[in-house]
């Protein structure tokens, strides 16, 4: 067989090294002068094609990664139509309408000169979530409720009509409509106590961590929509360009979170005996199921008032105003109902709440945790209003050195209340009486700020294939706010029987009330230079610091202090190297660390955080002869984010790990031209992470581990003068380690083209 | 028996690679024209910004002060200043053709590969699981980027915009306004979030409660007693069962209009 082998391998090797000397000798031979590209774009097209992938394994999966439907598309990938209806008019239409991706754009444009220009279009695209949730370990627990194909589709019609005489005001009027509709999942996921994680009837037994996880998928149901409408005025008399304009916009969401709580699990009634002590409580009877939505809906309208000027004083000075005013009102509504499962002497009641108690047995029967609360609000509102104001000058005071140097201005005033009713019941299981509890509370908020920026931007390129550049911000903001939440806590268990059924209400009214001084410093800071020390070099390097401390002080004492600060600095160097003609190696740098401190009340402050990044990027493009070319990119990242880990220590350590967001991916790309009319191209692309933490079962698991691989071969031909064609055929393959292989996915593809000159 | 398939599953393969490179490096040499990496035009020239300018003269005055002037030192063959063909390919047959909307021209708004010539990082995040749709086409680099005039990521510094503009003008539930807004929106979303991409869900720069803990750890640093607190309480066993923002937490992380404490 290791003679079959070699025979094998010399016969590969005798028949490449024929190849390259052929190709060698004709490529020597060959005429300087190309021929034609056989696949210049055409002025005016139709490309038509279909995607077909074979997908084996999570299908939801798939779609959200390759951002396509798992059973493929087709229709007109695109269409552009560019016609000169006149000596000074032109028309433009384009489109594409892919039928399963449903992705479809319809544009048509007119443009006259010296009058203006008239463009109408819809689009709409869909992007693909696969609606998962957490994956447990310790026994493979997945849970699959929501896990599917979801999609939400953003569509905009836009009329944009803009009128250009000579020597006269531009006018430009805008609307836009915008709808985004359809389902993704959410990472607020549901409790489950299918774990594999033992309960024991008398708690002595228990191990030190509860059985109960959130890793039960959630989604949300998207409703949103957004009218714009907007005009702008724009006229330059004589050194000075003037531009107003008007916008008004007009919000409509109402967007629906869908969430399980405890799915499957159910208390006995009664109630199971606590002995024997070590006897194993079913998982499935460890909690009672809660289900319900969460709908926020908010009704906006905003009309905001701009100015700006800037006139050119001279070559070397101009300077520029603008002046805004925003004004914002909304009004707000909340329909949060979780309905508790819950087994009584009469059956199972499912009432709406969550946080129920019985007293006769004088326990929350809800859920372990935070309880789910339920509520409505009818009557919120918010207002928010924004005077902003800015003011800068452009100088050149010496040649190839630019100054801009500028300040901005905002006062920010918004307040907002409503008033919540939360509503739960009271259950009593030796009857199963269902008392509603329900319990009116006000909020409200009030904000007023002031913000000033100056902003410094110097640029210098005065020394020959140099340029130095440095810019500088600093935000200042100062203010106060003030606000009382009246929220809901559960109220102490009603442990006496002989207090009847409606004693003791299972919510009680919970506080939460605060006025600060507001006072926040933003300071950016950046310098750089770009070199070109010879034409096949380039070289580009850049500092950065950003320094934020964010102070809300308590204007009463000094028990509600929150003071947060951070710094972060790094480096970004970019090296272009071109040693050959058709060789280009880029290569990129950029690290980063940061540190957080946290001060509460008049305390020390704690170091709440400590990263590091390092990314190293390169780009090989290489064309060795005027018939091929290769483009290889690699990215390797190494970063880490540490909070309480591990200084925490104890038991936190087994809750907490480091977060870290190691991964590696490349992408490779050749081309080739391997007939007179015939292109063939092979990509490839690779994905690595590996930060799961499966030891860490105590909490949800942490870290994304995956691996990925796609490669594509593709053919490329041309038909006609009018007619040309690809063809492609690839394989993907994709692990995902930390959903415990249930999202793994892998498959086929095929993808067919054609394209004809109109 | 096993090992000896493989071994020659694994030399077919390998005759076969090598019998294909040779056949298409054959058929290669046997053409005589040019094909290019999709970031190039093919027999395209340099003309220099000045030669752009007498077309696109508002694009051109705008970049002077733009953050992507740095790169306006740029000369190409015969000293010419190539900052506008940095990014839109060698211009002379767009020149030649009378210009014209994608006309032997590079459209960045369309072709991302034009910008990772240089944001190569960027490449690889939108590469990443959980990542704008740059690549998939459904969204461009210019959605988000003005290249030609003022700040690349707009409404930084003295612009008069608000920051979190680029974000919420297409993200309109996290906008607001809120009664109880949380104010790390005033840090920007990018505080949360890695908008190029990311290896966690909702492109989140921690899919844990180190997300939440950078700016509400209370910890000293010395004192290793096994408890994790925040909001002046020990969290080490909350968040044994999740995430902070799981249910029935602290799920409206972006603001709420009925919880203080952001909790739905």
């Amino acid at each position: 067989m290791n003679a079959f082998s070699l025979s094998l391998r010399r016969t590969g090797g005798l028949l490449a090294c024929a190849g390259l000397a052929v190709a060698a000798h004709r490529l020597a031979a060959a005429d300087p002068a190309s021929a034609p590209d056989p696949f210049q774009a055409y002025p005016s097209y139709i490309k038509i094609s279909g995607l077909a992938p074979s997908v084996s394994g999570n299908k939801a999966a798939y779609a959200e990664r390759a951002q396509n439907n798992s059973d493929g598309r087709v229709g007109i990938e695109a269409l552009h139509i560019g016609k000169d209806l006149d000596k000074t008019t032109t028309m433009e239409i384009d489109g594409h309408l892919l039928y399963g991706a449903d992705d479809y754009l319809g544009k048509i444009s007119f443009a006259r000169t010296d009058v203006g220009s008239l463009e109408i279009g819809y689009k709409r695209f869909r992007t693909f979530y696969d609606g998962i949730g957490g994956f447990f370990p310790l026994n493979s627990y997945w849970s699959p409720l929501a896990q599917k194909e979801l999609h939400t589709d953003r569509g905009t019609f836009w009329a944009d009509l803009k009128i250009a005489r000579p020597n006269e005001p531009t006018l430009r009027l805008t609307y836009r409509d915008e709808i985004r509709t359809g389902q993704k999942d959410s990472t607020i996921w549901g409790d489950t106590d299918f774990t594999g994680i033992p309960n024991y009837r008398d708690s002595a037994n228990n191990p030190p961590y509860s059985p109960n996880r959130k890793l039960v998928p959630s989604y949300i149901d998207l409703d949103e929509h957004l009218k714009t409408f907007e005009a702008v005025v724009t006229h330059t008399m004589d050194k000075t360009a003037i531009e107003l304009s008007v916008v008004w916009t007009q919000t409509d969401n109402s967007d629906t979170r869908w969430s399980n709580r405890y799915p499957g699990e159910l208390k006995p009634y009664p109630a199971l005996p606590k002995t024997p002590a070590t006897q194993v409580i079913p998982p499935d009877q460890l909690n009672n199921a809660t289900h319900g939505f969460d709908q926020q809906s908010i009704k906006s309208n905003a009309v905001t008032y701009t100015g700006k000027l800037e006139t050119t004083v001279s070559e070397k000075f101009s300077f520029f105003a603008g002046l805004s005013y925003q004004h914002v009102s909304a009004d707000i509504g909340a329909d949060r109902e979780m309905t508790l499962d819950l087994l009584t002497s009469t059956g199972k009641t499912s009432t709406v709440g969550g946080a129920a108690f019985v007293p006769n047995v004088g326990t929350k029967t809800g859920s372990v945790g935070r309880p789910p609360y339920s509520y409505r609000m009818l009557n919120g509102r918010a207002t928010e209003n924004i005077l902003a104001g800015n003011f800068g000058v452009k100088l050149e005071p010496a040649k190839a050195l630019f100054i801009t140097l500028a300040i901005k201005g905002e006062r920010t005033n918004a307040d907002g209340s409503g008033d919540t009713t939360y509503f739960n019941n009271y259950v009593v299981q030796s009857t199963g009486v269902v008392t509603p509890v329900n319990i009116a509370t006000p909020n409200m908020s009030e904000r007023n700020e002031t913000a000033w920026t100056p902003e410094l931007n110097v640029r210098y390129s005065g020394v020959r294939n140099l340029t130095l550049y440095g810019v500088f911000d600093y935000r200042n903001i100062s203010g106060d706010e003030t606000g009382t939440s009246t929220g809901v806590g559960p109220n102490t268990p009603n442990a006496d029987p002989a207090k009847g059924a409606i004693v003791v209400p299972a919510i009680i009214p919970s506080v939460v009330s605060s006025a600060d001084n507001v006072g926040l410093n933003h300071g950016h800071y950046k310098v750089g230079a770009n070199w070109n020390p010879c034409t096949f070099v380039t070289l580009r390097g850049e500092l950065f610091y950003r320094d934020h401390r964010n102070s809300f002080t308590d204007m009463a004492d000094s028990t509600g202090n929150f003071i947060l600060g951070y710094q972060y600095r790094g480096v970004k160097l970019t090296g272009i190297l071109k040693p050959l003609p058709g060789l280009t190696f880029t290569s990129r740098y950029v690290g980063q660390t940061g540190k957080m401190d946290v001060v509460v009340d008049s305390g020390t402050a704690y170091d709440s955080m400590d990263s590091r990044s390092h990314l190293f990027g390169e780009t090989l493009d290489w064309a060795p002869t005027k018939q091929v070319y290769f483009q290889a990119n690699y990215n390797i990242v190494f970063a880490t984010m540490e909070t309480a880990y591990p200084r925490a220590g104890g038991a936190a350590n087994a809750v907490l790990r480091a977060g870290d967001n190691n991964y590696w991916n490349g992408s490779f790309i050749a081309g080739m031209a391997v007939g007179p009319t015939t292109n063939v191209e092979l990509q490839a692309s690779i994905y690595r992470a590996n930060n799961y933490e499966a030891g860490i079962f105590v909490s949800t698991p942490y870290g994304a581990e995956a691996k990925e691989s796609s490669v594509t071969l593709a053919v490329k031909q041309k038909f006609s003068d009018r007619l040309r064609g690809t063809a492609k055929v690839g394989y993907f393959e994709s692990h995902n380690i930390t959903t415990g292989g249930f999202t793994n996915f892998h498959g086929p593809m095929g993808y067919l083209s054609l394209e004809y000159s109109l | 028996m096993k090992n000896l398939r493989r071994l020659t599953h694994s030399n077919v393969w390998l005759f076969g690679a090598v019998l294909a490179w040779s056949l298409l490096f054959l058929a290669c040499a046997s053409v005589n024209r040019t094909v290019v990496s999709p970031v190039q035009i093919a027999g395209a020239e340099y003309v220099g910004s000045a030669e752009c300018a007498t077309c696109h003269a508002e694009t051109v005055a705008g970049f002077k002060h733009a953050s992507h002037a740095t790169l306006s030192h740029q000369s190409g063959p015969k000293g010419l200043d190539i900052s506008c063909e940095s990014c839109h390919g060698a211009g002379s047959k767009h020149v030649q053709a009378g210009g014209g909307k994608g006309v032997a021209i590079l459209n960045p708004g369309k072709e991302p590969e034009t910008c990772f010539q240089c944001h190569l990082d960027k490449r690889g995040e939108f590469s990443l699981p959980h990542a704008h749709p740059v690549l998939a086409g459904k969204m461009s680099c210019t959605d988000c980027h003005n290249p030609h005039k003022g700040n690349a990521v707009a409404n930084t510094g003295a612009d008069l915009g608000g920051e979190n503009e680029t974000c919420t003008k297409c993200h309109t539930a996290q906008k607001g306004p809120f009664i109880f807004k949380h104010n790390a929106m005033v840090e920007g979303c990018t505080v949360c979030h890695s908008p190029h991409g990311s290896v966690n869900q909702r492109m989140l720069v921690a899919r844990d409660a180190n997300l939440c803990l950078r700016c509400h750890l209370e910890h000293p640093a010395a004192v290793g007693d096994g408890t994790i607190l925040a909001g002046g309480a020990d969290h080490r066993t909350r968040l044994q069962n999740g995430t902070c923002w799981v249910a029935g937490c602290h799920e409206e992380v972006h603001g709420s209009n009925a919880s203080k404490p952001l909790r739905y």
